[in-house]
C-alpha cells in the first residue's frame, strides 16, 4: 500500500440513539485506488461514507483526507472538502427541476466557476458517461441507469480526487445495472480518482477493486485483495459473498477480463469456497485482478 | 441557524418586511374599498347628510295605511313637512321625514314623536337630526335633568328626549365637538346610584340625601328620581288616589254617625230651653202667644201654661229692675227657630249614617282596598346622580347609620355619548372596516406563513440546529408577521388587540412549523445532494429548496438571485 494515503479513517465510531452504526472502523485508501466495501445491510457502510465527507459527524475517531483531519475543519472548510469529494447516491438525488446539464454544472457554479466554464466541464463529464445528447433533458425524462450516470457525471465534474459510491446500482433494474457498472469500471481503470465503493455487485468487486473491505456490525471484519478474499475468505461475511459468487458465475465480460474458466458448471463452481485451491484461482494480472483456472 | 448564512438571511428578512408591508397594505386597501362600497350603500339607504330628520319604521303589511296616516299627521303638524318612503328592510317599511325648521324645537319634536305611536303597524322611529349629539342609556330622571342643562349649552338648538336617550340638535356642526365635550365632562366620572328600600319602610328621601351628602361629601349629588311617571299608567295613578282617600272615608263614616247623635242632642236641648224663649218676647208677642193659645183651643192647661210663662217672664224682668216692655238681649225667636230647623235637617241626614253599622263600612272599605293593586311592592326607590367615587357600599352604610334602614344600592352608567345616527353608521362602518382589515391581515399573514415560511421551517428541520431554535424561529416569525401586519393594517377585530394578534401569530407560527413538512414538503434527497456537492445551506435554500416551494413572496424574491432559473 502507498506510504501516504489519500484517505485514512481512524477508529471511527457512530451511534444513532442506541443503535451502533460504526464501532471503530479504520481503513485507508490510496490515491487512484479502488476499494470496495461490502457487507450485509445495516452494517454501517453508508454511514462510513457519510462520515468521510461529514454529511454525518462521527461520535469518535477521525477521518483524514490528504492528511487533514475532517473533524477539525470548520464549516467553510467542510464545504471545500465536499467539493473535492464526489458522492454518488443509491437513488441518484438529482434536482428534478434542473436539466441534466444544470444538474452536473450546479456544484461547479456554486463553487464559483464561471457559468460558461462550468457548462463546458459539465459537458465533458457527461461525455465520459456517454450522455451528451441528453444534456438538455430533465431527470424525469431519463431511465434509471441514465439518471445514475448523470449523478456520476455530476460527481465527476469538479474533478474530485476521491469518489464515494453508496450502492450506485442498488436502485436499478438489473438490465440497467450494466451501463452504470461499465462506467464505474472505466473510471476505475483510468485510476485518476480514488474510489471507495459500497456495493453488493460481485462483478464490479472482481473486475475493478484493488481491495475488498468486508464490514459486519459496524466493524471491518476482513480486508484484502478480491482474489484472496473470495478464494480464501476468513470471515463469515466474506464466505457468504464467495458462495454467492459460485452460484452466479461471472458474466462474459468478466470472463474476458479475468481470463478463462468463467461459466463452468455450477457443480464445479460450488467447490470454490471450499478449502484449499478452488475451482477459481484468483490472481493479479498487472494492476487489475484476473481470474484463471 | 446555518441556513441563514451566505446572505440568505437578508432575503429572508426582506421577504418578512415586504410581506408585512404588502399584507397590511392589501388588508387596509381591501377594507377601505369595502368601506367605500358600504358607505355608498348607506347613503342610498339614509340619504345625504341632513336630507332627512326622522325615520319611522312600520310593519310592511301596514305600509299603505301608515303612509296615509303619517301624511295626515305631518300635514297637521306643518304644511312643509315631507315624507319619503324608503326601502323595506326585514319586514319593516321605512318612511323618511323632512321637517321644516320651525318644527325643530324640543316641544314640537317630542310631540311629533309621541303622536307616531298611533300609526298603523308602528314599529319604532329614530331621529336623524343633523348636526346632533345623542346620549343613550340614560335613566329617565337623569335624561330630563340633562335635557334641561343641555338646552342651556351654547350651540344646542333643541334637546329632544326619547326613551332612554337624549338627542341634542345643534345650531351648526361646529358645535359638535364643544357640545360633546361638555356632555362628556358632565357625565365623566359619574354614575347613577339607585337606592332601594323594602316595602313598608317609612324612609324619608330627604334624610337619605342628607346622609349621602354629609357622610360622603360628593361634589355632585342630584336627586334624579322620577316620582310621578315612574313607568306609571293612569290606572296606577287612580289606584294611588283611591288608596290615599280610604283613610279619609273611614274617618268620614265615623264622623257621620257622631254628627247624627249630636244633632239629636241639640234639638232636645232647644226643646228644654223653650220656656226660656219667652224672656225674649215683647208684650205684644206675649199677647199674640196667649191669643194663639186661646184660638187653638188647646184647653185650659195650654192657656194656663202660656199665661204662666208671660207672668214669669214679667216677674223676672221686674226682679231685674227692667221695664216690662224692654226684653233681655237673647237670640230672637226667629233665629232659634232657624237653628232648630237646621239641626233637625242635620239629624235627619245623619240618621242614615247611624243606620249603617261601622263594621259594615270598615268591611266595605277593606274590600275596596283589596281590589286595588299592591302599593309599590318593591318598596321605595331614590335615584342619585353622583360621582363614581361615591360607591354603593358607602351609600348603603351611610343610609343605614342615618336612618337605621337596610337599603340596597345599585350603580349604573350615566349614559353613553353617541354621534348622530349617521355617525353611528359611520362608526359601525369603521368597526366593520377595522374588523375586515384585521381578519384579512391575519389571513394574509397566515397564508404567508403557510406558503413562504412553511418551506423555510420544513427545510430548517434538515439543517443543523436544535429543535428549540427552530421553534423560536417559527414563533418569532409568526408573531412578527401576524402582529405587525395586523397593526399596520389598522385592523381591529373585537377583543383582539395588537398584543393578542402577536400571540396569535406566535401560535400560528408554531402550528405551521408542526405541519410544515405537509404544507410544503422539502425533497430531502435534493438537499442531501446539494450538501454533498459542497453547497452552503443558503445556496441550497436559494437554488434547491425555495424554487421547489409553493409560490409566494419568497419564491418571487428568490428568483432574480438564483443562478439556475
Amino acid at each position: 500500500m502507498e506510504a501516504w494515503p489519500l484517505l485514512e479513517v481512524v477508529d471511527v465510531h457512530k451511534k444513532y440513539g442506541e443503535r451502533v452504526a460504526l464501532a471503530g472502523v479504520s481503513l485507508r485508501v490510496a490515491a487512484g485506488e479502488t476499494v470496495v466495501v461490502m457487507g450485509p445491510s445495516g452494517c454501517g457502510k453508508s454511514t462510513l461514507l457519510r462520515c468521510i465527507n461529514r454529511l454525518t459527524t462521527p461520535d469518535r475517531g477521525d477521518v483524514l483526507v490528504d492528511g487533514r483531519s475532517v473533524m477539525a475543519m470548520d464549516d467553510d472548510e467542510v464545504l471545500l472538502l465536499r467539493r473535492q469529494i464526489g458522492f454518488v447516491f443509491q437513488h441518484f438525488h438529482l434536482i428534478r427541476r434542473l436539466s441534466v446539464l444544470d444538474n452536473v454544472a450546479l456544484g461547479l457554479v456554486m463553487a464559483g466557476t464561471a457559468r460558461q466554464v462550468a457548462r463546458r466541464r459539465a459537458m465533458r463529464a457527461l461525455a465520459r458517461v456517454r450522455l451528451q445528447s441528453e444534456a438538455e433533458m430533465y431527470p424525469d425524462q431519463l431511465s434509471g441507469g441514465q439518471r445514475q450516470r448523470v449523478a456520476i457525471a455530476r460527481a465527476l465534474a469538479p474533478g474530485p480526487r476521491l469518489m464515494l459510491w453508496d450502492e450506485p446500482t442498488a436502485a436499478l433494474d438489473p438490465v440497467l445495472v450494466s451501463e452504470v457498472l461499465d462506467v464505474m469500471e472505466e473510471l476505475a481503470r483510468e485510476r485518476s480518482t480514488a474510489m471507495l465503493v459500497v456495493t453488493h455487485e460481485m462483478r464490479f468487486a472482481l473486475s475493478a477493486a484493488d481491495r475488498i473491505v468486508m464490514m459486519d456490525r459496524g466493524r471491518v471484519v476482513e480486508e484484502g485483495p478480491p482474489e484472496r478474499v473470495f478464494s480464501a475468505p476468513r470471515s463469515d461475511v466474506a464466505r457468504r459473498y464467495a458462495q454467492l459468487l459460485v452460484r452466479q458465475p461471472p458474466s462474459p465480460s468478466t470472463q474476458a477480463r479475468f481470463g478463462t474458466g468463467a461459466g463452468k458448471p455450477a457443480s464445479k463452481a460450488k467447490q470454490f469456497p471450499g478449502k484449499g485451491r478452488g475451482l477459481w484461482h484468483v490472481t493479479r494480472r498487472g494492476r487489475r485482478p484476473s481470474v484463471r483456472r | 441557524m446555518s441556513l441563514f448564512r451566505a446572505g440568505f438571511w437578508k432575503d429572508y428578512i426582506a421577504v418578512i418586511v415586504v410581506t408585512v408591508v404588502l399584507g397590511a397594505g392589501a388588508s387596509a386597501g381591501a377594507a377601505a374599498a369595502l368601506d367605500v362600497v358600504l358607505g355608498r350603500a348607506v347613503t342610498g339607504l339614509l340619504g345625504e347628510a341632513g336630507e332627512y330628520d326622522l325615520v319611522v319604521h312600520v310593519r310592511e303589511q301596514s305600509r299603505t295605511a301608515a303612509a296615509l296616516e303619517l301624511a295626515r299627521l305631518l300635514a297637521a303638524a306643518h304644511e312643509d313637512a315631507t315624507v319619503h318612503q324608503g326601502v323595506t328592510v326585514a319586514g319593516s317599511a321605512n318612511f323618511f321625514i323632512k321637517l321644516p325648521e320651525e318644527l325643530k324645537t324640543q316641544s314640537s319634536l317630542e310631540q311629533l314623536a309621541a303622536s307616531l305611536g298611533g300609526l298603523p303597524g308602528f314599529n319604532g322611529y329614530a331621529w336623524m337630526l343633523e348636526p346632533s349629539v345623542a346620549v343613550s342609556g340614560l335613566r329617565p330622571g337623569l335624561r330630563d335633568l340633562l335635557a334641561v342643562e343641555a338646552a342651556a349649552v351654547p350651540g344646542v338648538r333643541a334637546a329632544v328626549r326619547h326613551g332612554g336617550s337624549l338627542t341634542l340638535l345643534l345650531e351648526s356642526p361646529e358645535y359638535q365637538r364643544a357640545v360633546t365635550e361638555t356632555l362628556r365632562e358632565r357625565l365623566a366620572g359619574r354614575h347613577v346610584l339607585e337606592v332601594r328600600w323594602p316595602a313598608g319602610a317609612t324612609v324619608d328621601e330627604t334624610q337619605i340625601l342628607h346622609a349621602v351628602a354629609d357622610t360622603l361629601k360628593p361634589r355632585t349629588l342630584r336627586d334624579v328620581t322620577v316620582r310621578s311617571g315612574r313607568g306609571m299608567t293612569p290606572r296606577d295613578d287612580a289606584a294611588d288616589t283611591l288608596r290615599e282617600l280610604l283613610p279619609l272615608w273611614r274617618r268620614l263614616a265615623a264622623a257621620g254617625a257622631r254628627a247624627a247623635d249630636a244633632a239629636d242632642t241639640l234639638v232636645q236641648l232647644l226643646d228644654a230651653l223653650e220656656p226660656a224663649l219667652a224672656l225674649s218676647e215683647t208684650p205684644e208677642e206675649q199677647g199674640e202667644r196667649l191669643s194663639e193659645a186661646v184660638r187653638a183651643g188647646h184647653g185650659a192647661d195650654a192657656l194656663r201654661q202660656a199665661l204662666v210663662r208671660v207672668l214669669a217672664a214679667n216677674l223676672v224682668r221686674a226682679l231685674n229692675g227692667e221695664a216690662p216692655d224692654s226684653p233681655p238681649e237673647l237670640p230672637s225667636r226667629a233665629q232659634l227657630e232657624e237653628l232648630r230647623a237646621t239641626l233637625a235637617a242635620l239629624a235627619e241626614d245623619a240618621a242614615s249614617w247611624r243606620d249603617v253599622a261601622q263594621e259594615d263600612v270598615a268591611a266595605a272599605l277593606e274590600a275596596l282596598e283589596g281590589l286595588l293593586p299592591a302599593p309599590d311592592a318593591d318598596g321605595g326607590v331614590l335615584e342619585l346622580f353622583t360621582e363614581v367615587s361615591v360607591d354603593p357600599d358607602g351609600v348603603a352604610q351611610a343610609v343605614r347609620e342615618w336612618t337605621g334602614y337596610e337599603v340596597a344600592v345599585f350603580a349604573s352608567s350615566p349614559g353613553v355619548i353617541r354621534p348622530s345616527p349617521r355617525g353611528v353608521v359611520a362608526e359601525l362602518l369603521t368597526d366593520v372596516r377595522r374588523t375586515i382589515a384585521g381578519m384579512l391581515a391575519v389571513v394574509i399573514a397566515g397564508a404567508a406563513l403557510a406558503l413562504d415560511q412553511a418551506t423555510v421551517f420544513s427545510a430548517a428541520a434538515l439543517f443543523p440546529g436544535s429543535r428549540r431554535g427552530r421553534a423560536a424561529l417559527a414563533a418569532g416569525v409568526g408573531a412578527v408577521l401576524v402582529g405587525a401586519t395586523y397593526s399596520l393594517s389598522g385592523g381591529g377585530i373585537p377583543f383582539i388587540g395588537a398584543g393578542a394578534a402577536t400571540a396569535l401569530g406566535t401560535v400560528l407560527g408554531l402550528l405551521v412549523m408542526a405541519v410544515a413538512h405537509r404544507l410544503s414538503p422539502v425533497n430531502t434527497e435534493e438537499i442531501l445532494a446539494g450538501q454533498a456537492l459542497g453547497l452552503s445551506d443558503g445556496q441550497i435554500m436559494r437554488e434547491i429548496v425555495v424554487p421547489a416551494g409553493r409560490p409566494g413572496l419568497l419564491v418571487l424574491f428568490n428568483g432574480p438571485r438564483r443562478q439556475f432559473r
